[in-house]
C-alpha cells in the first residue's frame, strides 16, 4: 500500500516542483523586465503631458494681448496645442497596448503566486494570457519548457483522472448490487443461500480496484458529474469577486475546458482558490474525455469496417456480439490478475485460513463470488434436446443444461401446430427439470418446440424440434432401448381406445433405407416388448408398429423411429462362441413365454 | 396509334434498363472502393466543420448587435471624458497638472475593455470608419479556437445570453472535435505503421516525434517569411498554439484558412504523438503501483486469446473453454485446501434413456449427427 501510493505522490510531487522551479525562473527572467518597461511607458506619459502643460501655458501667454475675449482666447489656445494633445492620448494608448492589464491597482506581476499560476495554466494548456513572457530568454525559456513539462503534465493529469475514474466504478458497482437487493426484498423473495460478501475485509485495495473495471459506466452520468462540479466551483469562486454568476460560471467552464480566454481575470487574494478549482476541474474533464471518448473513439473507428450491410439488424447484432467479446476480454484479463494475485498471496492465504479453521470456507480470495467473474450473462442454448417419445395426446421431451453463469437455471417451452398459421401458441415457464411430458396436443398433428434457457441475467436462443403425434389407435410411446452394441428392445404402450380388444402387434423393420413398406420384415409380438438380438453393428434400423384387434382390423402404423447400433466391441476374456452353450440349449427345452425371441436368424420372413 | 404504343413501350423498357445498370454499377463501385470506412470518418470531419460553421454564424448573430451599442456608447463616453477634461483644463489652468493625472487614469481604465480600446483605435487613432470586431471570418476563428481548446481570446462573448450559448457550445463541441482528431489520427498512425512494418513500435514513435519537433519550426519559418514578427516569436506562436495553451499575446497576419488548418494539423500531430509515447507511460506507471509486473503482458495475451477464440469457434465454445479456465484459475487458488471439488456441471444421463442414441427424422441435421459424418449408413439413408 505505501509503495502502490509512493509512485502518485513521487510523480505528483515531481509536477509540483517542475511548477515552482518554473515559476522562479520565470520571475527571474521576465519579472525585471515588466517593471522596467511599465516605468519607461509611465515616464513617456508624464513627459508628454507635461509638454502638453508647457506648450498650453506658452501659447496662452503669447496671444495674451491679441484677444481682449476670453472665449476667443480659450478657442486659439485649443487649436494650437490639438497636436500636443494627440501625442499625449497616444502614449497612453500605446502604453497599453504594450502591457495589458498593466495599469490597474491590482494589477498583475511576476510575484510568486502569479508565476505559479502562470506556469500550472502554461502546462494545463489553459494559457490565460493576462502575463506572458515578452523576453528572448523568458520566451525561449518557455519553449524548452513546455516541451519537456507538457508531457509529464499530461501523464499525471491522466494517471490521476485514470484513479479516480476506478473509484468513481468501484462506488457505481457497490450501489447497483444495493440497488438489486433492495428489489429482492421488496419483492419477497428470500434466497436460501445468502449472498457473500463480495469483498473481503482483508482484501487489497488494488484487487478491488481491478475488479471494478467489469462494470461499464453510463457516459451521461460523467457529463453530468462535470456540469455539477463546474457550477459548484462557479458559486464558489465568486465569492470574493464581484463577478455575476454568468460571469463566474463562464469563467469556470472556459478555465476546465482549457480554452482560457483570459478575458475576465481573479484578484490576487482569490488566486490560490481559483488555482485549485481550475487545477480539480482539469483532472474531472481528462477522466471523463479519457472514459467516454476512448471507449467510443474504439465504436467509431471500427464500426466504419462493417458498414457494407445496411441491414440495421445486421448492425445491433453485431454491436451486441462486440459488446460481449469485450466482456470475455475483460474476463479473461481480469482471471489473468487472479492468477498472479493468487500466485503472490499463496502464502499469506494458508497462513490466514490455518488461523481460521473453524470459520465456514468461502471461495477462493481471488475470485471470491462465481457471478462476480461471468458478468451476468445469459445462458447458451440447452443441447442435446430431443424428443423422447410420442403418443396421441402427449409428447416427452429431454434436453442437456446448458452453461450459465447463474446456476439457478428454468427453461421455457412455447409450442404449437407447425403449419397452422392461426394457432394458438402455447407457454410453459418455469420448469426446472431436464425433461418434461407436454400433455395438451392433438393427435395425428405435427408440432413444434421451442426451448428456450432463462437465468435472472436473460434469455438464451432457442432450441426447436418437431414431431408427429401418433394416431389414437395405434402403440402409444414407443421407445428403443439399445440393451448391446447390437441388441435393441422396443417397448410400449396400448392405444388409447380398443385397448381391451387388442390380440397382438404387429412390428414392422428394415435394415434398407430405401426399402418401401412391402418389403420390410414383420413379427407378431403378444406383449408390449420385443427384443430384436445378432442385428448388424454400427447400422440404422427402422421400427414402426401396429395394433392387431380381435375382429381382425388393424390400426395405423405408429410413428417410424430410426435407431442405430453401435460398432463392434471386443472384450479380452470372451473371443468366438463356445460350441458347450450350443449343446447345452440344444438339449434343455424351454417353455415359451414373452422374453423368448421368436424370430431366429435363419427364418427370411413369417406370415400371421 | 399502334406504332406509337410500341415506341412508348421500347422508351420505357430502355429507361428501365439504364435505371437497372446504373443501380449495379452504384453498388459494384461502393463494393469495390470500399467506401464504407472512408464514408463514416468523412461524415465525422464534415460534421466538425458544420459544427464549427455553424457556431460561427450564430455568435455572429448574437455578438454583432452588442457589438454595435457598445461601440456607440465607448465613442460617446470618450468624447464626454475629453470635453469634461478641457473643460477642467480652461477654467482654472492652476489644476491642470491634477486634472491631466485624472483624465489618464479615467482614460486607461475605459482601454481596459476590449470593445473601448478597439474602438478608440479606430476612430481616435487612426481616424477611419471603424472595422467589426465580430466578422464572419473572425468568429469563424473564435468558434475553431474554441472548439479546439486553444482560445487565443482575441474576441470574446460579453452578453449573458452569449457566454452561456458558449458554455453549451464548448461542452459539446469540445468532445466531438477531439474525437474526430483522435480518430484522424489513429487512422494516420495506422497508415504509418503499416507502412514501417507491425512488429517494431518503435520507429513509428520516432518518427512522431521526430514531427512535432519539426513542425513548429517550419511553421515559424513559414509565419515569420509572411508576417512582420521575428523567427523566435513564430516559433513561440506555434508551439503554444499546437499545445493548445494560446496566450493571444501576438497577432500574426494570417488567413484564416490557413490558420484553420494549422492548428488542425498541429494538434492532431501532438494528439498521435502523446497517445503513441504517453500511453505506455501511463500504463507503466498505473500498473507498477501495485506491483503486477507482467500484468499487461499476459492480459494482453488473453485479450488475444479471448479474439481467436470468439472469431474461431464461437461464443459458446468460448465460454466453455474459458469456464475451464476459469476453474483452473480457482484451482489454483485452492490448491491445497480443496482438492476433491466436486464440479459445478454433471454430465446429463436421462433416466428414461439407458445409454440410448436414437435421433428422430429432424435431428439427424442436429450437432451430434455432424460428427458421424463419415457413416456409409447415414449416407445411404440420406441418398
Amino acid at each position: 500500500m505505501a509503495r502502490f501510493l509512493s509512485l502518485h505522490v513521487l510523480l505528483i510531487g515531481s509536477v509540483v516542483l517542475y511548477i515552482i522551479l518554473g515559476a522562479i525562473v520565470f520571475q527571474m527572467l521576465e519579472g525585471e523586465h515588466l517593471d522596467a518597461l511599465k516605468k519607461d511607458h509611465m515616464a513617456k506619459i508624464e513627459q508628454n503631458a507635461k509638454d502638453y502643460v508647457d506648450k498650453l501655458w506658452s501659447v496662452a501667454k503669447r496671444d495674451r494681448d491679441k484677444y481682449k475675449n476670453v472665449e476667443d482666447l480659450i478657442k486659439s489656445v485649443k487649436e494650437d496645442t490639438v497636436d500636443d494633445f494627440n501625442d499625449y492620448v497616444d502614449t497612453v494608448f500605446y502604453a497599453h497596448r504594450a502591457v495589458r492589464h498593466g495599469y490597474d491597482e491590482d494589477s498583475p506581476t511576476w510575484d510568486f503566486a502569479n508565476s505559479v499560476f502562470f506556469t500550472t495554466t502554461m502546462l494545463t494548456s489553459i494559457g490565460y494570457g493576462y502575463v506572458a513572457p515578452s523576453t528572448f530568454g523568458g520566451r525561449l525559456f518557455g519553449v524548452i519548457y513546455c516541451l519537456i513539462g507538457i508531457p509529464l503534465t499530461l501523464v499525471t493529469v491522466a494517471n490521476v483522472a485514470k484513479f479516480l475514474s476506478e473509484t468513481i466504478f468501484f462506488l457505481h458497482y457497490e450501489l447497483w448490487n444495493k440497488c438489486l437487493e433492495w428489489k429482492r426484498k421488496r419483492k419477497g423473495e428470500v434466497e436460501a443461500d445468502p449472498l457473500q460478501p463480495m469483498f473481503g475485509d482483508d482484501e487489497n485495495e488494488e484487487e478491488i480496484l481491478d475488479r471494478v473495471r467489469l462494470v461499464r459506466f453510463p457516459p451521461l452520468t460523467v457529463f453530468f458529474f462535470v456540469f455539477v462540479y463546474g457550477c459548484i466551483a462557479a458559486w464558489v469562486v465568486r465569492y470574493w469577486e464581484t463577478w455575476t454568476y454568468v460571469e463566474s460560471l463562464y469563467f469556470i467552464f472556459i478555465s476546465i475546458l482549457t480554452v482560457g480566454f483570459g478575458d475576465i481575470r481573479p484578484s490576487p487574494g482569490n488566486i490560490w482558490v481559483t488555482l485549485a478549482f481550475v487545477v480539480v476541474g482539469v483532472i474531472l474533464t481528462t477522466m471523463c474525455m479519457d472514459v467516454v471518448g476512448r471507449m467510443y473513439l474504439k465504436e467509431i473507428h471500427y464500426l466504419g469496417r462493417k458498414l457494407k450491410s445496411s441491414n440495421p439488424f445486421y448492425l445491433l447484432r453485431e454491436a451486441k456480439a462486440r459488446r460481449r467479446r469485450a466482456a470475455m476480454a475483460s474476463l479473461l484479463a481480469q482471471l489473468a490478475k487472479g492468477m498472479i494475485f493468487a500466485h503472490k498471496d499463496y502464502n499469506e492465504l494458508a497462513r490466514k485460513k490455518s488461523k481460521r479453521k473453524k470459520e465456514k470456507r468461502r471461495g477462493s480470495h481471488v475470485l471470491p463470488n462465481e457471478k462476480f467473474m461471468f458478468a451476468r450473462l445469459p445462458p447458451d442454448p440447452p443441447s442435446d434436446c430431443q424428443v423422447v417419445s410420442t403418443s396421441a395426446y402427449s409428447v416427452r421431451l429431454a434436453w442437456a443444461p446448458p452453461f450459465s453463469p447463474d446456476p439457478d437455471l428454468t427453461y421455457n417451452i412455447r409450442y404449437r401446430l407447425k403449419h397452422n398459421e392461426d394457432a394458438k401458441v402455447r407457454e410453459l415457464r418455469g420448469i426446472k427439470g431436464n425433461t418434461v411430458e407436454i400433455m395438451s396436443v392433438d393427435s395425428c398433428s405435427l408440432y413444434e418446440f421451442r426451448i428456450t434457457a432463462h437465468n435472472k441475467f436473460g434469455e438464451s436462443k432457442a432450441v426447436y424440434l418437431v414431431q408427429y403425434t401418433e394416431p389414437q389407435l395405434s402403440p402409444q410411446h414407443i421407445l428403443a432401448t439399445r440393451l448391446n452394441a447390437n441388441t435393441i428392445e422396443l417397448t410400449w404402450e396400448p392405444p388409447y381406445k380398443k385397448s381391451h380388444e387388442v390380440k397382438n402387434y404387429v412390428v414392422y423393420f428394415t435394415e434398407n433405407p430405401n426399402a418401401s413398406l412391402s418389403e420390410w420384415e414383420k413379427i407378431p409380438v403378444n406383449g408390449r416388448r420385443v427384443v430384436f438380438p445378432d442385428l448388424r453393428f454400427d447400422w440404422f434400423y427402422m421400427f414402426s408398429a401396429t395394433a392387431v384387434f380381435k375382429d381382425g382390423q388393424r390400426s395405423p402404423l405408429s410413428r417410424a423411429l430410426f435407431i442405430k447400433t453401435d460398432k463392434i466391441e471386443f472384450h479380452k476374456h470372451c473371443v468366438g462362441h463356445s460350441k458347450t452353450i450350443d449343446v447345452m440349449d440344444s438339449i434343455c427345452e424351454k417353455e415359451d413365454n414373452e422374453t423368448t425371441a421368436l424370430l431366429k436368424r435363419d427364418y427370411v420372413s413369417f406370415a400371421v | 396509334m399502334t406504332v406509337s404504343m410500341e415506341e412508348n413501350s421500347k422508351i420505357q423498357m430502355l429507361s428501365a434498363t439504364s435505371k437497372d445498370k446504373k443501380v449495379a454499377t452504384d453498388r459494384s463501385l461502393l463494393n469495390k472502393y470500399h467506401l464504407g470506412p472512408l464514408a463514416l470518418h468523412t461524415g465525422l470531419v464534415l460534421s466538425c466543420v458544420t459544427y464549427a460553421l455553424g457556431g460561427a454564424y450564430l455568435f455572429l448573430s448574437i455578438e454583432h448587435p452588442e457589438e454595435l451599442k457598445r461601440r456607440e456608447k465607448a465613442i460617446r463616453e470618450f468624447q464626454d471624458l475629453k470635453q469634461q477634461f478641457m473643460g477642467n483644463i480652461t477654467s482654472g489652468i492652476e489644476n491642470s497638472e491634477q486634472s491631466i493625472e485624472i483624465y489618464t487614469k479615467k482614460l486607461i481604465l475605459m482601454l481596459e475593455d476590449a470593445h473601448n480600446a478597439h474602438a478608440f483605435e479606430y476612430f481616435f487613432l487612426n481616424h477611419e470608419i471603424p472595422k467589426d470586431m465580430w466578422t464572419f471570418s473572425s468568429a469563424l476563428v473564435f468558434t475553431t479556437t474554441t472548439v479546439i481548446p486553444v482560445g487565443y481570446g482575441y474576441i470574446f462573448p460579453v452578453s449573458a445570453y452569449g457566454r452561456m450559448c458558449l458554455i453549451a457550445y464548448a461542452l459539446l463541441g469540445i468532445p466531438l472535435t477531439l474525437v474526430t482528431m483522435a480518430d484522424t489520427g489513429k487512422f494516420a498512425a495506422q497508415l504509418v505503421t503499416r507502412w514501417f512494418g507491425d512488429n517494431n513500435m518503435a520507429i513509428p514513435a520516432a518518427i512522431f516525434v521526430c514531427l512535432l519537433f519539426a513542425y513548429p519550426l517550419v511553421v515559424g519559418f513559414i509565419l515569420c517569411s509572411t508576417s512582420n514578427i521575428t523567427y523566435l516569436d513564430s516559433v513561440y506562436f506555434s508551439l503554444t498554439s499546437i499545445f493548445t495553451i494560446g496566450f493571444g499575446d501576438l497577432t500574426p497576419d494570417m488567413n484564416v484558412i490557413h490558420m484553420v488548418l494549422f492548428l488542425a494539423v498541429g494538434v492532431i500531430l501532438v494528439t498521435i504523438t502523446l497517445d503513441i509515447v504517453a500511453a505506455e507511460m501511463i500504463d507503466r506507471v498505473h500498473y507498477m503501483g501495485r506491483h503486477v509486473g507482467k500484468a499487461k503482458e499476459l492480459a494482453g495475451k488473453m485479450f488475444q486469446l479471448a479474439q481467436s477464440l470468439n472469431m474461431k469457434q464461437g461464443l459458446v465454445s468460448g465460454v466453455g473453454q474459458l469456464h475451464a479456465l476459469a476453474r483452473f484459475g480457482m484451482l489454483v487458488g485452492r490448491e491445497e485446501v480443496d482438492k476433491t471439488q466436486e464440479d459445478g456441471i454433471i454430465a446429463f444421463s436421462p433416466d428414461v434413456m439407458d445409454g440410448l442414441e436414437f435421433m428422430d427424422t429432424l435431428s439427424i441435421y442436429s450437432r451430434r449427427s455432424r460428427r458421424s459424418a463419415e457413416n456409409s449408413a447415414r449416407n445411404l439413408f440420406l441418398s
